[in-house]
């Protein structure tokens, strides 16, 4: 006997947590709902988890500890699953990049209009870039043999 | 307030042993990173054009030439073996040559940016403030016993004076003769509204020219600095 068991989360939902809980702005909710839609199945699976359960995996995902992520490099748990899809898809890269520390530019509330002038003088443009919003649900389709 | 900063390190001036960026409690040792093959997933963010990440790094002959002097004078305060040289020190020595060392390189690079030291959390080593014309380092770093945070140190000094120059030539088209293409996307990715900063997403930040861009500038000096260096 084949028993599907579906897991989703509405576009809806995911948007409103990102926006509301963590503080994403409208574009960077958009842009991380589409990266997650294309995370490796079982991290996407095991962020679902986390997202109902509140439980993080309790192994590593491609060798990394998602919740020591957050605990360790300050990061939000969406961002840290999308961590551990990079590592996934680059481990090497990944793990270099993550294991030596980073830095950080602080920006002045005179920054962007500065940068605009540069752009201006230059005659250089900034084009603002597109994401196509799918408002499909994410789901992870499994089937279960009894 | 930089004379009070300076106070609060010779306060603090002891060798650490602290492991400030705590990686075995983030990687698995048991998993085998061998060959990059990955899962062979596609990439998946969009609308990051102006972050430039499939730009290769760019370094102009005057980039060059001032690398080559910076190698040339670390090594002529530190010797050949300057992490080791650190390594060796006392802490309180290993902040005056810090300090006697940004100095000559603020002169290479034609920079004029204040040093401020700190604590940083969460694996951030340092800080690179346009506005202000300043950078910040996390000083536990120079004052570990572990010369592999030592040359973190000193990657991050060079990575951050790399900012530094950034800045300079998006400004000015006469500092080291950046192509005009290059100074554009650098200045697109220095908007506030495009960096990506660590923790909002590292794998962008990583990738985004200007953070791809300073690294590449430190790896080369570091390359020059530390090949050969017993551990």
């Amino acid at each position: 006997m084949i028993e599907k068991a579906f897991m989703t989360l509405s576009n809806k939902r995911l948007k409103r947590y990102l926006q509301d809980e963590l503080g994403y702005s409208e574009k960077k909710a958009r842009q991380t709902i589409s990266a997650l839609r294309k995370m490796e199945p079982c991290i996407l699976e095991a962020f679902l988890i986390w997202f109902y359960r509140a439980k993080f995996p309790g192994k590593p995902l491609y060798g990394i500890h998602v919740k020591a992520l957050c605990d360790k490099r300050g990061l939000d748990p969406v961002t840290a699953f999308l961590t551990a899809d990079w590592a996934a898809r680059e481990p090497q890269a990944a793990r270099k990049a993550l294991s030596t520390g980073h830095d950080t530019l602080r920006f002045g509330p005179e920054e962007e209009k500065n940068i605009q002038e540069i752009m201006e003088q230059n005659r250089w443009e900034l084009k603002e870039q597109e994401i196509t919003e799918n408002e499909d649900d994410l789901t992870i389709n499994r089937e279960k043999n009894f | 307030m930089l004379g009070w900063i300076i106070g609060i390190i010779a306060a603090a001036a002891v060798i650490t042993t602290l492991d400030l960026l705590e990686n075995n409690e983030i990687f698995d040792d048991d998993h085998e990173t061998g060959a990059d093959t990955g899962t062979g997933g596609a990439f998946p963010y969009e609308g990051i054009e102006a972050l430039s990440m499939d730009i290769p790094v760019e370094f102009t002959k005057e980039d060059e030439a001032r690398a080559d002097m910076a190698i040339c004078e670390i090594k002529g305060l530190l010797g050949k073996k300057p992490v080791k040289t650190l390594c060796e020190m006392e802490a309180e020595d290993r902040i005056a040559a810090a300090k006697e060392l940004y100095r000559r390189l603020c002169t290479i690079f034609s920079l004029d940016i204040q040093l401020e030291f700190g604590e940083g959390c969460n694996g951030n080593c340092g800080c690179y403030c346009n506005c202000t014309k300043s950078m910040w380092l996390d000083y536990r770093y120079l004052l570990s016993d572990k010369a592999e945070y030592i040359r973190i140190f000193l990657d991050t000094v060079i990575h951050e004076l790399r900012h530094g120059m950034q800045y300079h030539f998006i400004m000015d088209s006469a500092y080291n003769g950046v192509e005009e293409d290059y100074r554009r996307r650098m200045t697109a990715n220095l908007h506030p509204s495009v960096y990506v900063p660590f923790q909002e997403k590292p794998e962008l930040y990583y990738k985004q020219l200007c953070e791809r861009d300073a690294a590449a500038y430190a790896a080369r000096v570091m390359e020059n600095l530390t090949g050969g260096e017993e551990e």
